[in-house]
């Protein structure tokens, strides 16, 4: 593959699409292919941007149904994107540009849109940044891999496997600040993946545990706390959650 | 990450002394800010105090200092530990957006207990258990903020954005809003916007249209600007440009046309109306001439015919 510029939508095209979410939810349920963004936003609709990524392609994955397509797509999203400045890759137009112009189809495909807050939730992030990245339909497949990476594995992506086989592992936890903290994350779920091994069967319990993480942060620090005792707290408290 | 008036179930040492558990004593996160075109730096960063039990607890390796950086807009959040031995900590500005905070802490790095008669009365001389990770000084710090923004020399462009909407009636008034994204966004009806999209393209009319839609809605943002000045004595252009993103524009399109920096004492004083001309490059008097010598040549074809 070759690299390529980046991309992002324009600020008039972004508010043509706040105003209008509802005519073009429609056509984005009735039209398999993108024709369509030339004609209804105002043109030009992006601004291409001087920083490059290795162009990569995704495979088509209804619904999200195939986990080993998710896990290959979030891989491949990560990889090419994972060198560009933050503030881009939290920019919700660099994430409209990916839905509305370079994978449309597959997006499309990738979620059921059921109505406007689908859009407005899933492809423009309209709940605020944090909640916006974890549930955007291409940034929370980077995220997965982004915050579960573990670099001193022999596999790296083991834990990000783990994500994806039930995204509700992951999701309460991302919700909360204390996520942008990666060791906080990488140790949480090594915990989690240990509890549900030694006790043989899961149960989502995974909102209290978010809790259980916060109230052990209202007079600890828990940036400060080591990625190995996190999991032993989370290893300790997912137990007797379980139990 | 900031405690601000959290209390906590024993004495902790804070910075802000009206909160502080340990009188007088600072808690002191040292540095001298320095910037180059990639990295923000905190030069020399180190902590100082001169309450006792910290310094002791610190020396005897019981507790450790940390930074916490953490900005909302770019989910970042990443700890780096200061010493009494000064450093430099440095931060890839890329990483952050908007306001990003720095705050610092003491916590344990073990379980221990201590007793201390230099705290509040109600605290002298008790004993207390710390657990491994808890917060034992605290300073809520300073945020700093950081801007990506590709300049442009063009004031409409970089101020304006106008969008249709298709639930607008032809013939409604257009909508100005000023604090819904980074820029003022003009909203009217599809035909309303189609015949803006002709009359913008022909010279003759583009200082027309200046008058008729740019000047009256940077008159409504200006306005809601000064009024926020008004509302808070401290509020400062920072203060605005965070909340209307479009201003920052502003104070460089002034410096471009007056040749001097804006000030606040000057932004209050000068009328909302007759900025918005100059910054829009005084449309009144072009677009007029423009339209006489107009009038003028359809006449003299008319006479000719």
């Amino acid at each position: 593959m070759s690299k390529i510029h980046i991309k992002m939508l324009n600020e008039d095209a972004l508010n043509h699409l706040k105003k209008n979410l509802s005519s073009i939810t429609n056509k984005i349920q009735n039209n398999a292919t993108n024709d369509w963004i030339y004609t209804e936003f105002p043109q030009p609709m992006f601004t291409e941007k001087k920083f490059e990524i290795e162009d990569f392609t995704l495979t088509d994955n209804q619904n999200s149904k195939d986990k080993d397509i998710d896990l290959q797509n979030s891989i491949a999203i990560f990889e090419s994107c994972k060198n560009l400045p933050r503030y881009i890759l939290t920019d919700q137009c660099f994430w409209l540009w990916m839905h509305f112009e370079k994978f449309y189809g597959i997006v499309r495909n990738m979620i059921t849109i059921n109505g406007t807050s689908t859009i407005n939730n899933m492809w423009m992030h309209g709940q605020g940044v944090r909640r916006g990245l974890m549930l955007g339909v291409l940034s929370r497949c980077y995220f997965r891999v982004a915050l579960s990476y573990d670099a001193a594995a022999p596999d790296p992506y083991h834990l990000t496997k783990w994500v994806i086989e039930n995204p509700l592992r992951f999701r309460e936890l991302t919700w909360r600040t204390y996520s942008s903290e990666e060791h906080i994350v990488r140790g949480a779920l090594r915990g989690e993946k240990k509890a549900i091994e030694e006790n043989g069967k899961e149960v989502n319990v995974y909102s209290n545990l978010a809790k259980a993480i916060s109230l052990i942060g209202s007079v600890r620090l828990l940036d400060s706390i080591s990625e190995e005792d996190m999991e032993q707290m989370v290893y300790e408290k997912m137990l007797e959650l379980l139990s | 990450m900031q405690v601000n008036d959290k209390i906590f179930p024993y004495p902790i040492l804070n910075h802000n002394k009206s909160i502080s558990n340990f009188g007088d004593a600072d808690f002191i996160f040292s540095f001298t800010p320095e910037e180059t075109e990639r990295y923000y730096i905190l030069k020399n960063a180190k902590f100082e105090t001169e309450c006792k039990l910290i310094n002791e607890l610190y020396d005897e390796g019981k507790i450790k200092i940390c930074c916490v950086v953490e900005c909302s807009y770019t989910v970042f959040r990443k700890t780096f530990e200061l010493t009494k031995e000064p450093h430099d900590i440095k931060l890839p500005k890329s990483d952050f957006l908007e306001k990003t905070y720095f705050s610092m802490f003491a916590t344990a790095k073990e379980n221990f207990v201590f007793k201390t008669d230099n705290v509040d009365e109600d605290y002298a001389n008790i004993e207390f258990e710390i657990e491994k990770y808890d917060i034992i000084a605290a300073n809520d710090g300073f945020y700093a903020t950081f801007i990506h923004q590709e300049e442009s020399d063009n004031m409409a462009h970089s101020i304006f954005s106008i969008v249709t909407s298709h639930d607008m009636e032809t013939g409604e008034s257009y909508i100005v809003e000023c604090d819904t994204g980074k820029k003022i966004t003009i909203t009217m009806s599809d035909d309303e916007y189609k015949n803006y999209k002709i009359i913008y393209t022909v010279p003759t009319y583009m200082e027309v249209f200046f008058n008729m839609l740019l000047v009256p809605a940077l008159v409504e943002g200006l306005s809601l600007c000064k009024s926020f000045l008004d509302g808070d004595s401290s509020a400062d252009f920072d203060d605005i440009g965070n909340k209307y993103l479009w201003f920052r524009s502003i104070a460089n399109g002034y410096k471009r046309i007056y040749g001097n920096d804006l000030t606040v004492d000057e932004f209050k004083k000068i009328s909302p109306v007759k900025l918005a001309q100059d910054l829009l490059g005084k449309p009144l008097g072009i677009s007029l001439k423009k339209l006489v010598e107009e009038t003028k040549n359809t006449k003299e074809v008319e006479e000719n015919e």
